[in-house]
């Protein structure tokens, strides 16, 4: 066989998935790239005195001053004396100057809550220094009658470079409570293709030296986990096909469990949160279901793996098979269980109205680094189950009080000013899991940041369960 | 040439003096310092090679270490000191049906155990008839092998572990499965594969086998080398050692 050019293949195709999975990030991680973050800039917040009923026909405007490149939203405090009021509102960004529109957002009043934010997201961003003049928001209220209509509040303030007039009047000294989301360019946009590509060229590099060294007949690590792959991977398919195969063997709705089960879990869950506690969650049904499929994933590959060592002992003390291959092959047949129940979620998000966005194309980049994650929790857990049968138990309680501790079923803003808070900063199950919610909730990629970190954890990971793994791996076959 | 070399290779069984299997009882024992292990050589200093071609039988009574060597060479277990070194793709013979899932039918189980077994996908599928027609299981290879009687299942499993070409192969005992008829095929068949010039390295307690089949023998007992040499002398001296060792 021509071993020379497996190296060539296999280097081939890791370049290319890299510069593929870098093009896609450059462009639908566009936006956080070109931009920095979205701020919510307060112009008066403390709501000390109202306007009184706004009726059809009014218009209130606010300069606005200081502000940042982009604007992108408006949110907005309204009281609604306690009742359903009727009519609409519409926000404009206005060019002061000639008073013409820029941008707008409506909203059915009906919806408000009494002395909460309402947010505005405008129908496309407006880049303020192309204006002529200073930048205004204008608030149009149509359709509302006496005793049937919201208001909105002011605050005393004592810069005077921004101003408030309300049909025409002006307010001195008061400012309109609202916020106003801007952002600005980023600094480092340029830095993003730059680094992407000095990393390829590392890689290439590093293929390039590794099949030199493979023609001197040199044997490199790169070449000895190629070898090993081609020599498994049948070994490989055969225990996930085996374990997917019997999985729902003698079930008579068979595979399709894989679609229903998460679906009655958050059928279920979702009946009982969403009236019992009420959170104020967009998209509740699909927040459920992504953390209820990401959860449900990892409790039943890592138990399932946990025993993979322990479980094969009769083949293990009789067959050399490299032990690695055990602990993996469980995690990846749970992870066919995974693809099949991501229907259901696209299913739900897209009945719910959310449309289905080419940052899906991001979801395999979260679905493999979750995937090297869960592989790696499962070599700590598989190695400690073959010293201490009790850890089938312990971790059993141990993943029902994660699942409580991460914001699967309620929002992260509950925790605030709890200890669990702070412990969401280094609970990877919140990082992958918020991954996921952002590109099929919001249809945005998630901020460059968050891909970090979901790589971090795999590799960390991966390397504390692989070291673990592999120094006890030869102690196996003589504690099973 | 050496197919297999084993140099000076022993293996410690550490023996807890209860088996420690919880957290709880793992703490207090390290705790109190009570962690004592009870040291047993199951082998001690084991060094012989075979060279290609050469069918090399290992006796000995129970416990003199048999299993174990085949365990090492076959890279089960590693050694606690010395090593083993092996040329050419190694096949073990040491157990039947390996991996074998009760819910599948015969023919993914050929996949299923051919792939543990270590053979390639391309060679089960070109292997597949010669499977197929030596196990005599005809359209029972399509159910699920918990249907198939004992005698069914050890023919399956026995028609895929010699279906191998290997250039070393191990084996623990010459396997003879099935009923009287299948018994004679499938002895004759081990007969086959063990003198078709590969090398083999053979365990066995029968010892008019050895005598048969082997060129050399060593004589394991109580974890060392009694005796290696060629195999009447190796053989003589073994069946004059005690009585319980003449079949």
């Amino acid at each position: 066989m021509n071993k020379k050019n497996i190296l060539k293949k296999y280097g081939m195709m890791v370049l290319a998935v890299y510069a593929l999975a870098a093009v896609l990030f450059l462009v639908l991680a566009n936006h956080h790239i070109r931009y920095t973050p979205e701020q919510s800039c307060v112009i008066a917040e403390n709501p000390e005195k109202d306007l009184g009923e706004l009726v059809d026909g009014t218009s209130i405007v606010q300069t606005l001053s200081d502000t940042q490149k982009y604007l992108s939203g408006v949110e907005a405090y309204f009281l609604t004396y306690g009742r359903e009021n009727q009519g609409s509102v519409r926000v404009e960004i206005l060019d002061l100057s000639d008073e013409s529109v820029a941008a707008s957002s409506t909203c059915e009043v009906k919806s408000f809550g009494n002395g909460e934010w309402q947010s505005f997201e405008l129908d496309h961003p407006v880049d303020v220094t192309q204006l002529k003049g200073q930048p205004g928001i204008r608030f149009v209220f149509e359709n509302g009658t006496e005793s049937n209509a919201v208001t909105m509040t002011t605050q005393a303030v004592s810069e005077t470079d921004q101003e408030l007039w309300v049909n025409g009047e002006r307010q001195d000294g008061r400012a309109l409570c609202i916020k106003v989301i801007e952002y600005a360019d980023s600094q480092n946009a340029v830095w993003y293709p730059v680094i992407l590509g000095v990393v390829f060229l590392l890689l290439a590099a590093f293929c390039a030296w590794n099949i030199r060294e493979e023609k001197k007949g040199k044997i490199t690590v790169a070449l000895k986990l190629v070898l090993m792959l081609e020599k498994y991977q049948f070994l490989l398919e055969q225990l996930v096909s085996r374990d997917f195969k019997t999985k729902y063997k003698r079930s008579i709705l068979g595979v399709f469990w894989s679609f229903l089960n998460p679906l009655l879990t958050m059928a279920v869950q979702y009946m009982v949160f969403s009236h019992l506690f009420k959170f104020q969650i967009p998209a509740y049904p699909v927040y459920l279901l992504t953390g209820v499929v990401l959860f449900n994933f990892f409790n039943e590959a890592t138990t399932q793996a946990m025993g993979a060592i322990t479980g094969n002992a009769s083949l293990i003390t009789k067959v050399y098979v490299p032990k690695y291959i055990y602990p993996i092959s469980k995690v990846l047949s749970t992870s066919i269980n995974l693809l099949f129940s991501l229907i259901p979620l696209f299913l739900v998000a897209w009945i719910t109205g959310r449309g289905i966005h080419w940052v899906y194309l991001m979801l395999p980049f979260g679905i493999i680094t979750f995937l090297a994650f869960v592989i790696g929790v499962a070599f700590f857990l598989a190695t400690a189950m073959v010293y201490f049968r009790d850890t089938q138990f312990l971790w059993g309680v141990f993943t029902l009080l994660w699942m409580y501790a991460t914001p699967i079923i309620y929002p992260i803003s509950i925790l605030e000013g709890t200890f669990l808070y702070h412990f969401q900063k280094i609970n990877p199950l919140y990082y992958y899991i918020t991954f996921f919610r952002t590109i099929i909730i919001d249809g945005v990629s998630p901020a460059p940041m968050a891909y970090l970190i979901c790589i971090g954890f795999a590799v960390l990971a991966l390397a504390i369960g692989g070291a673990v793994f592999k120094k006890a791996q030869d102690q196996f076959i003589l504690h099973i | 040439m050496v197919m297999i070399k084993v140099k000076d290779v022993s293996m410690r069984f550490l023996m807890a003096n209860d088996n420690i299997s919880s957290i709880k009882e793992f703490v207090t024992a390290f705790v109190k310092k009570k962690l004592k292990f009870k040291e047993f050589w199951a082998l001690k200093n084991i060094s012989f090679e075979v060279n290609k071609g050469e069918v090399v039988g290992i006796i000995g009574r129970n416990g003199a270490g048999k299993s174990t060597i085949l365990k090492i060479i076959s890279g089960i277990m590693k050694p606690t000191t010395g090593t083993v070194e092996r040329y050419g793709n190694i096949v073990p013979m040491l157990e039947l049906g390996s991996g074998f899932d009760m819910d599948l039918s015969g023919k993914e189980n050929i996949f299923l155990n051919g792939a543990i077994l270590g053979y390639s996908k391309e060679f089960l599928e070109s292997k597949y008839d010669e499977i197929l027609e030596f196990s005599e299981l005809g359209d029972f290879i399509y159910s699920p092998i918990r249907n198939y009687s004992s005698g069914m299942l050890m023919r399956l499993a026995f028609s895929i572990a010699t279906v191998v070409e290997p250039e070393v192969l191990i084996v623990d005992e010459i396997l003879a499965v099935g009923d009287e008829n299948f018994q004679q095929k499938s002895r004759q068949r081990m007969m086959e594969l063990m003198s078709g010039g590969t090398t083999v390295l053979f365990v066995s307690h029968n010892l008019w086998q050895i005598r048969e089949m082997c060129d050399r023998v060593v004589w394991l007992e109580g974890g060392n080398v009694k005796m290696f040499g060629p195999v009447n002398e190796v053989c003589d001296a073994y069946d004059i050692s005690g009585p319980d060792s003449r079949r």
